[in-house]
């Protein structure tokens, strides 16, 4: 047998190559091309993903019927992260390198956010974050990196101010492994240090996909005795963690508070559903609800999302809209694609957002590029069943309707 | 090796020499984890193919590799390395020569210095290679499905490790680690990141090939065949195993960090589950197991077909690896190599048929 | 007394109990096939789905949902995993003996744990990633003594366990097909001497491994849900428990599913919560370093 044929040989590689086309191509189009990343499967929060990718959405569609932007019509393009740090990366590289979208919105998990900005600060592409409430994503300056929604330190802040004016003395926390969890529990402790409450404060990291509570329940229960446990878990660990509290009748009673930190108690449909009887008297820590006066905009993407739906939206959709509509809007200010100009354009951005009027603090520290005036609340439910909307407000002052509930 | 093995051999070559001018940044991606998983499921072959040991350790020895690498260079190893260095420096009166020239400043960001990454992929291999030494010597004795078990349980156990102490390795949150080198504008250079990619592949391959044909390579397949005819014959069958389990490991450890600084960058436990595993083993038995060129066909073919299957769904993709590896194993045990090598042997391409047919 | 000990010991036993349910199939087939059934606990899954298909309401004859009362779902999902089970020693498992091969143990362990992953991501392609609610057995907390509640639907779980393991051993121990089935897994190739079929006994394992597996997965699916991956902590643990108690003993898998739940419960107090998992691979190495046949197990004969 001799050497391989020369026609062979060269076959073989036309083939290899024309194999190879699909990668190489790209696109061309008469179309503004903007990224959206959201979990939208396991192991990421699936059930919420798809709630910031609607607020994305519509923020699109909006534009796209008023004229588009720069006389162009705007195409969202939604990539899945599954909640994973790399898939995010890749994502991301995927979106600036092979899409070339001009700029980015959205994401839910501060993990996956964490790995996304470096993506975006390397190739100098704007991202304005949905719904990542890590201090870290602001904190590490990145002049591409803008966020409308709510900060870990504030909401850390917001707990502890209201376990101070409640007089407690002893809370315990369970947060998951994650950048949120961890910087939610550090964030507490600063709060703690910084409103020199006189709160005493443990935590414990869990997996969060992690299925079997009791035994660090049981040991809070009987070792540690707190008179609040905050749950700093995202689905489906945190409903797990509520029912399994309650059956070992730990939180919430009489004695122990429950406070979720993560809102996913405010989605009342689903949460009823899962976590039954357990859910009466849980508090939580949320950057909208119902209840609240929303801007001109806001209500109207309220009364859409109850149109559509029959039920109330939770934050997500409104977050989700700020961040693209704010983007959106930038880029037309800008009159450019360009990433400088986006940015900047960013920087003196002054709208009417969904939930009030978004500009971005120009700080150092976790304020930069933060929409500082974001609001958050403080809720409970008092009835089984209850809907998000007829919660009772606990905090801000200025809004609230009712002091703690006990059973 | 027949010459059409060569030709095809290096027919690969020079295609995989191409693919930077071809292809821009994504797919070279995609090409490059290609080579990534020619080694994984080359080194693993030798186990499984031509020592005869099923172990499921070798994503482990992977993320092992990834890990030393990256707590060497953005971690609390580095750190204390770097700082102890700065006193041998002082100790010696170097002027910080061997500071110099092992650590550097702006790697991580948590800490001041780290170790030079190309240092770090070397120790993430020499670390992987140790351990492996070390489990191999515990666990080599036992047999079948005691050994797959070890392992597994080994797995699940640095898995779980990584996971829990966050505090060291930064578990689920992801430790970010620095590109081979710091470039100025700190953006990475895919195209070299592919070939040092090409490079390692080739070595593997080269190194592998040598082994298989040397004597030692006998002693390897004669275990594989029997194991109680070869140690009647005077084949010390716990020392081979073990050195062929610290070749496989090594070479997992240095394809896993090398791997992690050019294109990984964020390390995460979950590039240990045993999904990983099941990639590797997948790749290298579709290809064909007990040959050289096997696994470099499985590992090609399935990240193509899992780049196809990338829009149907994140997942699609292990459904049919899954099922290949059944109906594989059911049918055609010698995988997809097994299956044209009767016809190739008929026309004389190559030397001898594959193992693991039914006699 | 200390409750905080004494109420992890309660958790510990009733995971053990639990544990042992699962490491029971596991061990059956192991002993009487020589096979380690990597799918194991994907049967487990699907106990899970099937109650949850059966029970609440996810399945439709002529449009009307299928919503079986709970504790009715739990001998249904039990004969489901059987069948299937039956239908992988049929299809897959069969070449194993039937057929000269090399590697026998290799190609077993491969084949299954490939169909492992088929069955995983099988359902996660058709079913999807979400975790389904079953209704529950026995609904509400319990209160066991003094401080201590626990689920009702955890207690229903150990009892259950501790009704169909003493079936087994008494169903092992007591009857003809017991002792044949005993007799395949001392010496194989004795048992076809005196007569018994050794492919008939394959069966009779695999299905027996189903209904165990089936009923765990369907007694556990209201308390950690169900979803594609639920089985994979749960046959880790029972692969430990199997090791642990001896490759081919079935009271050891039981005692030792025992211990390892102990072990989990005071490793949690004494050491620490969140290396709970972590336990159970110490101890797998551990007791195949120093005693590879385990508490119980018969010394292999490696001819």
């Amino acid at each position: 047998m001799t050497a391989v044929p020369k026609r062979k040989f060269l076959s073989g590689i036309a083939l290899v190559a024309t194999l190879a086309l699909p990668f190489g191509a790209t696109h061309a189009g008469d179309t503004i091309k903007i990224g959206g990343m959201a979990p939208l499967s396991s192991p990421g929060s699936y059930q919420q993903g798809p709630e910031l990718v609607l607020g994305l959405e519509w923020a699109v569609a909006d534009v796209n019927a008023a004229g588009g932007v720069l006389g162009k019509q705007v195409e969202l393009i939604v990539e899945d992260t599954q909640g994973r740090p790399p898939t995010g990366a890749t994502v991301v590289e995927k979106l600036i390198t092979k899409d070339k979208v001009v700029a980015a919105a959205g994401e839910y998990h501060s993990s996956v956010c964490k790995a996304e900005i470096e993506v975006f600060h390397q190739h100098g592409i704007p991202f304005v974050i949905g719904s990542c409430w890590s201090d870290a994503l602001t904190d590490a300056g990145y002049d591409e990196v803008f966020r409308t929604s709510v900060y870990s330190s504030k909401l850390a802040e917001n707990m502890v101010a209201v376990m101070a004016a409640n007089g407690i003395k002893k809370a315990a926390s369970l947060v998951e492994d994650t950048d949120y969890g961890i910087g939610i529990a550090k964030n507490i402790e600063n709060a703690i240090k910084k409103l020199n409450a006189d709160i005493d404060f443990q935590y414990e990291v869990v997996e969060k996909t992690s299925k079997d509570f009791v035994p660090i329940l049981l040991k809070y229960k009987t070792q540690v005795k707190p008179e609040v446990l905050i749950v700093a878990v995202t689905q489906p660990g945190g409903f797990l963690i509520l029912k399994q509290a309650h059956e070992i009748r730990f939180a919430p009673t009489a004695e122990t508070l429950y406070l979720d930190g993560t809102c996913t108690a405010q989605n009342d449909k689903v949460f009823w559903e899962a976590v039954k009887d357990a859910g009466n008297y849980v508090l939580m820590s949320c950057p909208y609800s119902p209840s609240v006066k929303l801007t001109d905009l806001g209500e109207k993407i309220k009364k859409r999302y109850i149109d559509k739906f029959d039920r109330q939206p939770n934050y997500l959709p409104l977050q989700g809209y700020d961040a693209m509509i704010s983007l959106l809007t930038a880029i037309k200010n800008a009159g450019s694609t360009d990433s400088k100009a986006i940015i900047k354009a960013l920087q003196e951005l002054k709208i009417a957002g969904t939930r009030g009027d978004i500009e971005f603090s120009q700080e150092d520290g976790v304020w930069h590029h933060q929409w500082k005036a974001v609001p958050t609340f403080i809720f409970q439910y008092t009835k089984v069943g209850q809907s998000a909307g007829d919660a009772a407000v606990l905090f801000p002052k200025q809004f609230a309707t009712a002091g703690i509930a006990r059973p | 090796m027949t010459r059409f093995e060569k030709c095809v051999l290096l027919l690969t070559l020079a295609v995989a020499l191409i693919v930077p001018y071809i292809f821009e940044s994504y797919a070279l991606r995609v090409a490059a984890s290609v080579l990534y998983f020619i080694v994984l499921a080359s080194s693993w072959n030798l186990l499984l193919g031509y020592a005869g040991v099923l172990s499921f350790a070798h994503a482990a020895f992977a993320g092992i590799g990834a890990y030393t690498t990256g707590l060497l260079s953005a971690g609390f190893l580095g750190h204390h390395v770097c700082a102890s260095l700065v006193q041998l420096d002082l100790l010696l009166n170097a002027g910080g020569f061997v500071f110099g020239g092992v650590c550097a400043e702006g790697y991580s960001r948590d800490f001041s210095a780290g170790v030079h990454p190309v240092i770090g992929v070397f120790a993430g291999g020499l670390v992987a290679a140790g351990i492996g030494w070390g489990l191999g010597r515990m666990c080599l004795k036992t047999r079948g499905p005691y050994l797959a078990l070890m392992t597994l349980g080994f797995s699940e156990t640095v898995r779980l490790t990584l996971q829990i102490e966050h505090d060291y390795t930064r578990g689920s949150l992801g430790l970010r680690i620095p590109y081979l080198w710091v470039t100025d504008d700190g953006l990475p250079n895919h195209v070299l990141g592919y070939i040092m990619m090409l490079a390692l592949t080739v070595i593997t391959i080269v190194v592998l090939y040598r082994l298989v044909n040397s004597e030692k390579g006998l002693y390897l397949k004669a275990m594989r065949e029997d194991e109680d005819v070869a140690q009647v014959m005077g084949v010390d069958l716990v020392k081979w195993k073990v050195r062929a389990f610290v070749i496989s490991s090594a070479f997992a450890g240095f394809a896993g960090a090398l791997y992690a600084h050019l294109f990984v960058q964020v390390l995460d436990p979950k590039m240990l589950m045993i999904l990983e595993m099941g990639l590797i083993l997948a790749m290298t038995i579709v290809g064909g197991l007990g040959t050289l060129t096997g696994p470099v066909i499985g590992a090609l073919l399935l990240v193509i077909l899992w780049e196809f299957m990338r829009d149907i769904s994140p997942y699609a993709h292990m459904l049919l690896f899954a099922t290949l590896v059944i109906v594989v194993m059911k049918f055609f045990r010698g995988g997809l190599f097994g299956l044209v090598s009767p016809w190739l042997k008929q026309k004389n391409l190559i030397g001898k048929a594959p193992p693991f047919t039914v006699e | 007394m200390d409750y905080y000990l004494l109420s992890q010991l309660v958790n510990g036993v009733i995971f053990g109990l639990i544990y042992a349910l699962i490491a029971l199939g596991l061990t059956i087939v192991f002993s009487i096939m020589r096979v380690v059934n990597f799918s194991h606990g994907e049967f487990y899954m699907i106990g899970g789905y099937t109650l949850y298909a059966l029970t609440a309401g996810a399945v439709t004859i002529f449009s009307i949902p299928l919503s079986l009362p709970t504790i009715v779902g739990l001998p249904l999902a039990m004969i489901a995993v059987a069948i299937f089970g039956i239908a992988v020693e049929r299809g897959l498992l069969r070449p194993v003996y039937t057929v000269r091969m090399d590697r026998p143990e290799e190609y077993a362990i491969i084949l299954t744990f490939g169909l492992s992953l088929f069955l995983q991501y099988g359902a996660l392609t058709t079913v999807g990633p979400y975790e389904m609610t079953p209704g529950s057995f026995w609904d509400g907390s319990k209160h066991i003594f003094g401080d201590l509640y626990l689920a009702g639907d955890r207690l229903f779980a150990a009892g259950t366990s501790a009704l169909l393991i003493a079936i087994t051993l008494y169903f092992i121990y007591g009857t003809w097909t017991g002792r044949a089935l005993m007799a395949t897994a001392q010496n194989r190739v004795g048992s076809t001497i005196v007569g018994i079929n050794t492919v008939r006994m394959n069966i009779i394992a695999m299905a027996l491994a189903g209904l165990l597996a089936g009923a765990a997965g369907a007694a556990m699916a209201p308390i950690f849900l169900v979803y594609p991956d639920v089985g994979q902590i749960p046959v880790i643990k029972a692969f430990v428990i199997i090791v642990l108690g001896g490759m081919g003993s079935i009271p050891g898998a039981v005692i030792a599913a025992i211990i390892l739940g102990l072990v989990e419960s005071l490793g949690s107090v004494y050491l620490s919560v969140a290396y709970r998992d972590v336990f159970a691979f110490l101890v797998l190495i551990g007791v195949l370093l120093f005693r590879p046949h385990g508490l119980f197990g018969q010394k292999e004969r490696r001819a």
